[in-house]
């Protein structure tokens, strides 16, 4: 009873009645007609323009229904991909554009309601693109050749990502307008499934039905050996799988609402206002992502209340558990993956190791222990990543405290630094318990086979593996030193791009750049070109020129570029630098910047305070700004 | 029938250095309605945004039904309709759609929604007009719309920011009309204007203000007969012949503020409450009293009394 009520909630939500409208026009359903036979009937002109690379790749033996069906799993993936973030980026800026969206927050409609219905609207365009397609259908029963069980199975794989995209669209549409929704989604989208079928040992971006898609044609076509190949219900399922998690990801996102916490409303009359927009076009006066109180509100007290005490803190924590876990997850399945062929490998030792090469598929004993390596970087690299993103949008721009218990209120900024550090230092624990331990159980692996060296077996033509793993070794417990000081360099500077960007939000860059995360997203590339790469440039280009004043010049600008630690710690410039204490002047710069940085983020903060929120609250109570400053302390504490 | 109150107390709001809101405090008893009358820039729109939750007050506070806008705010928004001065509508529905689309936001159950969108359609005078797009709609269609839509889910508090804007002679006659019928359903109404004959038609207590400040709040009929301050407004017809005497002779009484002559008459302002005293100084001196009447003021003269033209 209570399903029904759900489903009747979802049929009678305004997004779904709206799309319902809109979807089944004749107009609509004209224009899907149009595109979607257009785009198979152009992918089918293309095949048939070139039928040599066709049978090269596609194979001569294959009958014409089999290269149907995957045209038409192709084609409905295309459309999902393209249409529905078109339909669906619009959900929070057009009513705020179009000047309704105070209503939508006076309705007292939840954020997850609202949105449902947008996102159950999205079932009706798959039935559209299904039904549209039932011509090809058909001719592909007639052709013959396809394997009906797979492309049935692959045609809900294709209802999921249309969810799941759905659910990521609406989602995004909170931080971005839709332009850069469309962007981000259609890209990510290209990539991720790129990502999806390239030859990599951790394979974590089964987030598109891809790999699904063009597994039977792949296998067939490349001719790639079966056993170096997972299953096709493998594949499935880890589609299935990565799909349904991004699609509850993205929809927990939506029920959080923007993290966008600590705001004090600077707006009236419909859009955030700042001194000085009156100057400006009304299109720069737009800001992209809700910031408004109202706008905010919709998805703090529009939901139920059972947190509302903790909602606050509860906001601030999201972050960090969501880096925190994903960093858990990524280090968690390199050690699971390492496990399981660890044993993998000692049992194949036993047997003499025949079969190395072969039942390891792409992960022979040459690139064994670096894949691991490169797991664990990505993984932690992509964590510090996001973590620096997240806490470098300025959420202390208006100097409120974030109560800590009942007496204590601390700035975001302290907080955003005790995440930071906090993320900084559990995945860098987490990550040289790994390399430990990997590098533990690879010694006592290796350590058999050099006594079996016979068995053991060149695998590797004139290089025999157990020298092979040695080496492997070698670098292995020498990488493990390198982790700590790997980890500070890192750190400091992503602590230094966050720095940089929040005193840009703060300085008012943000105005310009029309959001914080943009500009945030700006100073990054600004922060890598001119203190990564450039110096680094400078050394590559005058490490051979004759300019012997430049070359001086250029080592020692080496030394601020973090590359250049890298490099310098994984003996890569040792010719230049020597080794023992060649980091030496990269901390010392390093430091000196961070410092610098801290004071323009002190001294632009305390102007702020002044400025912007003592001085009206001092005019208004009479009291000197340090006393108006206690009483709000107080006052937020309470 | 319902009994909601309107507590405002104290309250403020300002916008960096701007004071839109300063210290205001009112209140409006339940099924009356209280016209909030200003100048452009005199905080009426802040002050209708902070009664319909969606800004947020520097100080003070609003109970509406008892409950604060502060610390109950999801609460507040069940009780209240609010009819903002823009009309923002999504893109390409038909007026039933378009309520249709709000009536399903303000979680209208589905199975009363249709007869819920008759009601309104025929209180606002919809119900006879076709169903056409939104967008091709005339402001006075539009308006009737919005009011419609923020009729909806029956709310018990209406806040109408500026309702008459823009609409010509007719259609603002037809929105009174309206307000009075909502009204007598004992709903609770604000409305904000800065067309004073419209609000005097509906109003039953009036509220000016003018920079932020509240400069008059009252019963509307104690303040056209008592103006702006303490006293009384009141015509004296004499002879033309001794006009000019009686003028100065009623300025020389202590307690008479204004004393003019207008349309062969007097006009003056007194702080005698029965206007006596004026009418024995009159007899006194023999000068003949033709007419001697009690002035009631509109709204108008109320207006430009209290205010001073100051914007903030």
């Amino acid at each position: 009873m209570k399903l029904l009520q759900q489903f009747q909630m979802l049929k009678s939500s305004p997004g779904y009645l709206r799309d319902r409208r809109f979807l089944l026009s004749a107009g609509a359903l004209g224009l899907a007609a149009i595109i979607l036979n257009g785009a198979l009937l152009a992918m089918l002109l293309g095949l048939l323009g070139m039928p040599s690379e066709v049978e090269y790749f596609l194979g001569g033996a294959r009958q014409l229904g089999e290269i149907f069906s995957l045209l038409i799993l192709t084609g409905i993936f295309l459309v999902i991909s393209v249409v529905t973030p078109l339909r669906l980026t619009d959900i929070f800026l057009g009513p705020r554009l179009a000047g309704y969206f105070d209503q939508v927050v006076l309705s007292g409609i939840s954020p997850l309601r609202f949105v449902a219905g947008r996102l159950w609207s999205q079932n009706l365009v798959y039935l559209v693109v299904i039904s549209l397609l039932i011509p090809w259908i058909v001719m592909t029963v007639f052709l013959g050749g396809t394997a009906w069980p797979i492309f049935l199975v692959n045609l809900l794989l294709l209802y999921v990502y249309s969810l799941m995209l759905a659910a990521v669209t609406l989602w995004l549409s909170l931080y971005f307008n839709e332009l850069l929704t469309l962007l981000v989604v259609i890209s990510g989208v290209g990539v991720l499934s790129l990502l999806a079928i390239a030859p990599i040992p951790y394979q974590v971006f089964v987030v598109t039905p891809v790999p699904a898609i063009v597994y039977q044609t792949a296998t067939e076509s490349l001719a790639m050996e079966a056993e170096s190949l997972r299953s096709f219900a493998s594949v499935y399922w880890s589609c299935l799988g990565g799909m349904g998690l991004v699609t509850v990801g993205a929809i927990a996102g939506i029920w959080l609402g923007p993290l966008t916490v600590v705001h004090r409303e600077t707006s009236t009359f419909g859009e955030v206002v700042y001194p000085g927009d009156s100057t400006k076009k009304r299109w720069l006066r737009i800001r992209l992502h809700a910031r408004r109180l109202g706008e905010l509100t919709f998805f703090y007290q529009n939901r139920c209340a059972v947190r509302a005490p903790w909602e606050l803190l509860f906001r601030w924590g999201v972050p960090l558990a969501v880096i925190l876990c994903g960093s858990v997850i990524g280090l968690s399945g390199i050690l699971a993956d390492y496990l399981v062929t660890e044993t993998r490998l000692q049992r194949m030792y036993a047997d003499g190791g025949r079969h190395f090469a072969a039942n390891l598929g792409y992960r022979d004993a040459g690139g064994f222990l670096l894949d691991y390596l490169i797991g664990i970087q990505i993984t932690v690299g992509l964590s510090t990543l996001v973590a620096a993103v997240a806490f470098s949008r300025s959420r202390a721009a208006a100097g409120v405290r974030v109560p800590i218990g009942r007496r204590r209120a601390l700035p975001p900024l302290v907080l955003d630094s005790f995440c930071f550090l906090l993320i900084l230092c559990s995945i860098g624990a987490g990550s040289f318990g790994l390399v430990d331990r990997i590098s533990a159980g690879w010694l006592q692996i290796s350590g058999r086979a050099t006594v079996m060296p016979a068995e053991a077996g060149p695998m590797q033509g004139l290089n025999p593996e157990p020298v092979s793993s040695l080496q492997r070794v070698g670098y292995f417990t020498r990488y493990q030193g390198l982790e700590f000081r790997d980890m500070a360099v890192r750190a400091l500077a992503l602590h230094l791009m966050s720095a940089f960007a929040l005193w840009a939000c703060l300085q008012g860059a943000g105005y310009f750049f029309w959001s914080r995360s943009l500009t945030a997203m700006m100073v990054v590339p600004a922060y890598a070109f001119l203190v990564w790469l450039l110096p680094l440039f400078l050394v590559m280009v005058f490490r051979d020129a004759y300019f012997p004043l430049l070359e001086r010049f250029s080592w020692f600008a080496g030394l601020i570029s973090p590359l250049t630690g890298f490099l310098i710690l994984h003996r890569e410039l040792v010719s230049e630098y020597g080794t023992g204490n060649a980091m030496l002047p990269f901390w010392f710069f390093h430091t000196g910047i961070c410092l610098l940085a801290l004071f323009l983020l002190r001294h632009r903060l305390r102007w702020l305070q002044v400025n912007s929120i003592l001085k009206p609250v001092s005019e208004a109570t009479g009291l000197p700004p340090l006393e108006a400053a206690a009483t709000m302390a107080q006052e937020q504490v309470k | 029938m319902a009994v909601t109150t309107i507590k405002i107390s104290n309250l403020t709001r300002r916008f960096d250095q701007l004071v839109a809101v300063d210290d205001v405090s009112l209140q409006v008893a339940a099924g009356t309605t209280l016209g909030l009358i200003g100048p452009n820039g005199a905080g009426k729109t802040s002050l209708l945004r902070m009664l319909a939750t969606l800004s947020m007050p520097d100080a003070g506070d609003v109970l509406i039904g008892g409950r604060s806008v502060l610390r109950d705010p999801r609460q507040v928004r069940r009780m209240l309709g609010f009819m903002p001065a823009e009309f923002g509508y999504p893109r390409g529905l038909t007026i039933h759609e378009y309520l249709e689309y709000f009536g399903s936001l303000y979680q209208v159950p589905t199975a009363d929604l249709p007869q819920r969108i008759r009601d309104v359609k025929e209180l606002t005078d919809l119900a006879a007009r076709p169903d056409v797009a939104v967008r091709g709609l005339s402001t006075g269609n539009r308006q009737r719309l919005l009011l419609a839509r923020t009729l909806l889910h029956d709310p018990d508090v209406l806040l109408l920011d500026e309702p008459a804007s823009g609409l010509d002679p007719r259609a603002r006659n037809e929105l009174r009309a309206i307000i009075r019928t909502l009204a007598t359903l004992g709903k609770t109404i604000i409305v904000s204007s800065h067309i004073l004959p419209d609000l005097e038609d509906v109003s039953d207590s009036i509220a000016i203000m003018e920079a932020g400040k509240l400069v008059v709040h009252g019963d509307l009929q104690q303040l056209r007969q008592s103006g702006v301050e303490a006293g009384i407004s009141v015509r004296i017809r004499v002879d033309s012949a001794v006009l000019q005497q009686a003028a100065d002779l009623l300025r020389a009484i202590p307690g008479v503020h204004e004393c003019r002559i207008h349309d062969q008459g007097l006009l003056v302002r007194s702080e005698d409450d029965g206007g006596n005293s004026l009418l024995e100084a009159l007899i006194r001196e023999r000068i003949q009293v033709q007419e001697f009447s009690r002035e009631a003021l509109n709204l108008e003269q109320i207006f430009m009394r209290s205010t001073a033209g100051r914007v903030t």
